[in-house]
């Protein structure tokens, strides 16, 4: 299901894709337009799509897909919503109090003890903070502290 | 600037305190990432991709590119003494390399593999300077025309860059290539498909792409296989010397390893991983006894390991020359110095003297540290080994299976012949590893080899997924040959009495007894 379903959303997505492209000035092949570039790779997108959703549809029972047994789900999803909460509360509380959370949440799922998973994220978190904000100047945010 | 004066240069470059820095902890990293098999080159580059944004573009060049080869030398340490590939480039070691553990000749095994490594990084490094400077000459004559058939002709290379479905990755470098046209037109300044989003409007950054697309995927796996203890064979200082006969022997194979591989990484494809297989069947094609590779032959460690490093020297050429990757690795370097304002190229070598010879004598030093860190010190990465491991139940019992290469040489080396590498897989048993199995352990002991065969489904969906290798750094690949080595159906079992192919099953619980590697 999922290996049919992957090409299709390709070519709907290549579809949508063509569609804005039109909107845009073409131009001629002597002076292109900005949407001389992307029509061309639209018609390549498209086309390849559909070769992919041709050839997913022509095989009995699409390609192989490896079904995850109960407990590597269980930590890939964790580690899923562990990663966008840390996208969405980065801004809010910073980079510090974040990336310790993240790492503490996925270590946790992983099966390290809790101890273990805050004490690394405590160190994890200082660690890369300092790197990258004190020694490299990368600014990241240090939220309301 | 000739290639001696141009390496005099580098060296002067290379040597400076903070360039000798960079490429000790790239290498250090490369190897302990090769060592630990969680994670993979490229993902590691990715993942530290934005820690060079500080840097100088050489310094950068050199701490990435210094993980890529440094993996090459760290992934055989698994591959030695657990019988678990810690990069796909090290698969075809443990054919071998593991054997001889089981005899008790681990150390040697990790000194030839390490010597090997050396000799054809160097090797690699000179052809680098040769060939490099050369294709760029002939470069710097070319026009617009040559410039837009180059890019026109890297589109299909992209395309083999997966070694999976031709269409599939036609796919992916369509929605590449779209993705590359969001933001502003570099003629019209019209903006394009940015929905009124300013930071859009300076276009889809690579270091984001890199960083989602190898180092979230590499963490979104780690997380599926989970991680467990595993137990290590422990090897003495003293052990790690050959003896003469394991040096003579050791000469050729790592001589043409180091040809086949530098060869191979001028070629499109998972250049690190086909060449070891390639190196493999060739010492076997030449041996007078090919029936011993699989017991522990000297030459199934020397060649492959000489010729993954062969590699990815081979690998840096088009990408140094011409700016074309021929593998992931390189395209990530590659981006590296696209994000520091370098475009790799025929006029960079030029333009850029420092980056160019500063990075090629860097792989010289690399070379050596390497050499120092995976002998020496092999006690410490082999105590950081025993702390991590894949435990899921699937991707262990793959890991544990044995992998051999066809038999057949292929011919002109390309990435469609990644496909045509057939891995038959062994049922190796589930007990614990020894420590070392002794002097006496022979090759034979305590194996059951029953007749059997790799079922023809089994391989129809290993050649739709294209999976290669067990430890492959892409984790679709490794999830698609976990795919094909799920329990067969009762369908596909029924093939099995009829299909000529004998693999080793053994079931002996406690310390890995030996299965014989099958013969495809």
């Amino acid at each position: 299901m999922l290996a049919r379903a992957v090409p299709v959303v390709l070519l709907v997505s290549a579809a949508v894709y063509l569609t804005l492209a039109l909107r845009l000035p073409f131009g001629a092949a002597e002076r292109p337009g900005a949407g001389f570039y992307p029509v061309i790779v639209a018609v390549f997108a498209i086309v390849v799509a559909l070769a992919a959703t041709a050839s997913a549809f022509r095989s009995a029972a699409g390609a192989a897909v490896v079904e995850l047994d109960a407990a590597s789900r269980r930590r890939v999803v964790i580690t899923v919503l562990a990663l966008v909460a840390f996208c969405l509360v980065l801004p809010w509380v910073g980079y510090p109090a974040a990336a310790f959370g993240f790492v503490a949440v996925v270590l946790r799922s992983l099966g390290a003890r809790w101890t273990a998973a805050l004490v690394t994220g405590a160190l994890r978190s200082a660690g890369s903070y300092g790197l990258f904000a004190v020694l490299l100047d990368v600014p990241l945010p240090r939220g309301p502290w | 600037m000739g290639p001696l004066e141009g390496l005099a240069y580098g060296f002067s470059v290379a040597l400076l305190p903070s360039n000798l820095f960079a490429c000790f902890v790239g290498v250090l990293v490369g190897t302990i990432v090769g060592v630990l098999p969680g994670i993979g080159p490229v993902g590691a580059m990715a993942l530290l991709l934005p820690s060079t944004f500080a840097m100088h573009p050489a310094t950068a060049l050199i701490m990435l590119a210094g993980i890529y080869y440094g993996a090459m030398y760290g992934g055989s340490t698994t591959s030695i003494l657990v019988n678990v590939p810690g990069e796909a480039g090290s698969v075809v070691t443990l054919l071998d390399g593991y054997q001889m553990t089981k005899k008790g000749r681990a150390g040697a095994a990790l000194t030839i593999a390490a010597v090997g490594s050396f000799v054809a990084g160097t090797v690699g490094v000179v052809g680098i300077m040769l060939a490099a400077g050369w294709l760029a000459d002939t470069a710097v004559r070319f026009g617009p025309p040559e410039y837009f058939a180059i890019t026109l002709g890297g589109i299909p290379l992209l395309s083999r860059l997966s070694g999976g479905s031709i269409l599939n990755a036609f796919v992916m470098v369509a929605l590449g290539l779209a993705l590359g046209t969001v933001g502003m037109d570099s003629i019209s300044a019209l903006r394009r498909f940015t929905f009124g989003s300013v930071q859009l409007a300076q276009g889809i950054e690579l270091v984001p792409v890199i960083m989602g697309v190898y180092g979230v995927a590499e963490v979104l796996l780690l997380a599926e296989e989970g991680i467990a203890k595993t137990q290590v064979a422990s090897v003495k200082l003293r052990e790690l010397i050959p003896t003469a006969a394991e040096w003579r022997r050791s000469t050729m194979p790592i001589a043409r390893g180091s040809v086949v591989g530098f060869l191979t990484g001028l070629v499109p494809g998972p250049a690190a991983v086909l060449s070891t297989f390639i190196s493999y069947t060739l010492e076997k094609k030449v041996s007078k006894t090919p029936e011993k590779f699989g017991t522990g032959m000297i030459e199934g460690v020397a060649g492959p390991e000489a010729a993954n490093n062969g590699a990815t020297a081979g690998a840096m050429v088009p990408l140094l020359s011409l700016g074309i990757p021929f593998s992931p690795a390189t395209a990530i370097l590659l981006g590296a110095l696209v994000v520091h304002g370098l475009q790799p190229g025929p006029l960079m070598i030029s333009q850029r003297p420092e980056v160019f010879w500063g990075f090629v004598a860097s792989m010289y030093i690399g070379n050596l540290m390497l050499l120092i860190l995976n002998l020496p010190l092999v006690g410490v990465f082999v105590t950081a080994l025993a702390a991590t491991r894949p435990r899921d139940a699937r991707a262990d019992s793959l890991s544990r299976r044995r992998l051999q290469p066809e038999q057949k040489l292929p011919g002109p080396v390309g990435a469609r012949h990644l496909r045509r590498v057939r891995l038959c897989l062994a049922k190796a048993p589930r007990g614990p590893v020894a420590d070392g199995g002794g002097a006496g352990a022979g090759p034979d002991d305590g194996e059951d080899a029953a007749s059997g065969a790799l079922p023809d489904a089994r391989q129809r969906r290993r050649s739709r997924g294209a999976p290669a290798v067990g430890d492959d750094p892409d984790p679709r690949r490794r999830r698609a040959l976990r795919a094909a080595a799920r329990p067969a159906s009762a369908g596909e079992k029924a093939h099995e009495a009829d299909c000529p192919v004998a693999f080793g099953d053994a079931t002996a619980e406690g310390p890995l007894s030996s299965a014989q590697p099958p013969v495809c």
